[in-house]
């Protein structure tokens, strides 16, 4: 689809200074910009101080990757006259199959990213961070989770010993 | 040493969240010993799945006497007692052989749904698989519920019942329900969009549903020797239909006809998937026209001594104008008597609006594409009268001496249209029955 070149374009900073530009439709994947640009709708340079450069060039590259795929849905079904099953679902598996490739970051990046998700309100990232943080702690024991996301255990041992024993079952291997 | 950041700059409700979308509840109690913050994280979160021999809660119970299974019910009471927060999430799943568990367990049920009640007025899915015939389970009334989803239970409504009015999911599997309990059930949870009922009739019991949905978009229904009638009355939004009839030993031709009179109640479908011999039916049934279909997935069964499998084709193909995919999976049986007759079948049709226009992808799986050379009359025909055809994809099952020759015809064979790719594909049986 040709983008019009008359689309508002909207410029996001992150807290170290850096300035994006983005168009409109891009920018209102995010619940929070969507709100901001609804209530003073000729803002064009919003500030976001929570989140880094880095972490907000991929909330952006998701977005993009996420409206122009709406986009694609939309002019097909145009074209057609309605959208054909398989088709849809074919590109929803493409699209699947980019999120969890975009997943590939360490720890650090995804608890950033959750953060980034949730401050700005963007609800599919938000859902896929969140699930992909609960895949690293599925079936792992406590110590592989302390390990997975960096956390120091300040438990002795006799408390943790305390803690298992109140829940044995959940501490059992796996059949 | 722990470095700052990563999880614990995350707000609690972000970690609780992280915490919900764990499935198996062992798996959030096990996070209780990670650290100390992190020690009773679990009684927060709002979702609790619980499977009996996944989650023993306390010593080993091998469930095969009733009152194993009932301390199991009294250890979920005191564990939803000790969470700290309203359910929103409540799955059950108790897979035992033991029956009879009858006076003991029901009183111990109530009180269980009773607790869901306190905790969880909000909540929103509920999943129960309890195959205990002798114990009915009174469906409380949560008034939030979105997602319901029930598995050989037997259940019973209230007699107050006022409906599930934010119910969008509903599926049911096995389920012993009286058939005005489940007319009710269908007719009070007004905005419904997914629908699922496998099963759910007996032979004191037999099934008669009409389904009338204003927002339903899903409609999934397999039918057994227990249904006696189904209609889709209403349901303006529906845009995929899959109905099937149970396996059995002798094909029942009572279903085929319920699901060609469920099929004819749903024109509107954009997507349909049928399990039906329509060879059987073609002939005495007139199907109306379905101006929306882009997409259709059924089995086609050939019988080359019968020529009533192409004559069923065409009936259906006629009654598609705007088809766009066609998914056929191939049933052929190996004949010598097909072999002289199959160029019969392979012949032109200019009279069907959808080979002529719209047509464009097919996608045929046959087992023994390799074996029986009456599949390929099937593929041929397609090549031959898709006019727009844009792909042609064939996937079958490997190992058969003559299949280079049937692969060397089908490279051979006249295609109409000019831009079609067809791609062939052997598949091997495992990739093949279990999907590669």
């Amino acid at each position: 689809m040709a983008r019009s070149s008359t689309e508002n374009m909207i410029t996001l900073m992150s807290s170290d200074g850096e300035e994006f530009m983005v168009t409109e439709k891009v920018a209102r994947e995010c619940t929070t910009i969507r709100n901001m640009l609804e209530d003073d709708c000729v803002i064009t340079n919003i500030p976001l101080p929570n989140v880094t450069s880095d972490i907000l060039s991929m909330v952006i590259e998701y977005c993009m990757e996420h409206v122009a795929a709406a986009e694609k849905a939309a002019a097909e079904t145009a074209e057609k006259g309605s959208s054909s099953a398989p088709a849809a679902a074919k590109a929803n598996k493409d699209l699947e199959e980019w999120d969890k490739a975009f997943m590939n970051v360490d720890v650090y990046t995804l608890c950033d990213l959750i953060l980034a998700a949730n401050y700005l309100n963007v609800s599919g990232l938000l859902d896929l961070t969140i699930q992909t943080a609960a895949n690293l702690i599925k079936g792992k024991s406590p110590e592989q989770i302390r390990k997975t996301f960096h956390i120091q255990n300040d438990l002795s041992l006799e408390e943790e010993e305390k803690i298992r024993s109140q829940t044995p079952w959940a501490f059992e291997k796996s059949e | 040493m722990a470095e700052a950041g990563g999880i614990s700059l995350l707000p609690l409700d972000i970690i609780i969240k992280i915490l919900s979308h764990l499935l198996q509840f062992k798996d959030v109690v096990r996070t209780s010993a990670v650290a100390r913050s992190w020690r009773h994280l679990w009684t927060l979160v709002p979702s609790l799945r619980l499977c009996c021999h996944r989650d023993r809660l306390g010593d080993t119970l091998d469930f095969s006497t009733s009152s194993d299974v009932c301390s199991w019910v009294k250890r979920v009471n005191r564990l939803i007692s000790s969470s700290r927060v309203p359910l929103v999430d409540f799955e059950l799943t108790l897979t035992v052989k033991a029956r009879n568990f009858g006076a003991q367990l029901s009183p111990l049920l109530l009180s269980l749904f009773e607790l869901l009640l306190q905790k969880g007025g909000g909540l929103e899915t509920l999943y129960l698989h309890f195959p205990s015939p002798d114990v009915a389970i009174n469906l409380p009334y949560f008034h939030a519920l979105k997602v319901l989803k029930l598995n050989f239970c037997h259940v019973i409504l209230p007699t107050d019942f006022r409906g599930f009015n934010h119910l969008t999911t509903l599926k049911m599997h096995a389920v012993q329900i009286s058939n005005d309990d489940l007319n009710l059930l269908i007719r009070q949870s007004c905005n419904l969009t997914t629908l699922l009922v496998h099963g759910c009739g007996n032979s004191t019991n037999p099934l008669s549903i009409n389904i009338s949905f204003p927002l339903m978009r899903h409609l999934d229904f397999i039918i057994d020797e227990y249904v006696e009638k189904v209609l889709v009355i209403a349901a303006p939004c529906l845009e995929e239909a899959r109905f099937s009839e149970a396996w059995e030993d002798d094909y029942n031709l009572m279903l085929g006809w319920l699901i060609l009179e469920l099929v004819s109640s749903v024109p509107m479908v954009s997507s349909l998937e049928l399990s039906l011999n329509v060879r059987q039916y073609f002939s005495l049934v007139t199907l109306p026209t379905f101006p929306r279909l882009r997409c259709l997935k059924f089995p086609l069964y050939i019988n080359i001594k019968d020529k009533r499998t192409y004559d069923a084709l065409i009936w259906l193909l006629r009654s598609m104008p705007f088809l766009e995919e066609l998914h056929l999976l191939l049933f052929a049986y190996s004949s010598r008597a097909g072999i002289l007759q199959r160029e019969l079948l392979v012949k032109k049709h200019d009279d069907l609006s959808c080979l002529n226009q719209t047509l464009k992808t097919v996608r045929i799986c046959s087992e023994l594409l390799g074996v029986v050379m009456t599949s390929i009359t099937v593929v041929k025909f397609f090549m031959l009268n898709a006019k727009v055809l844009k792909l042609m994809k064939i996937e079958y099952c490997r190992g058969s001496e003559i299949e280079p020759r049937m692969v060397e015809e089908l490279e051979e064979s006249e295609l109409t249209s000019s831009d079609a790719e067809v791609i062939i594909q052997g598949l091997t049986a495992t990739d093949y029955f279990f999907g590669g």
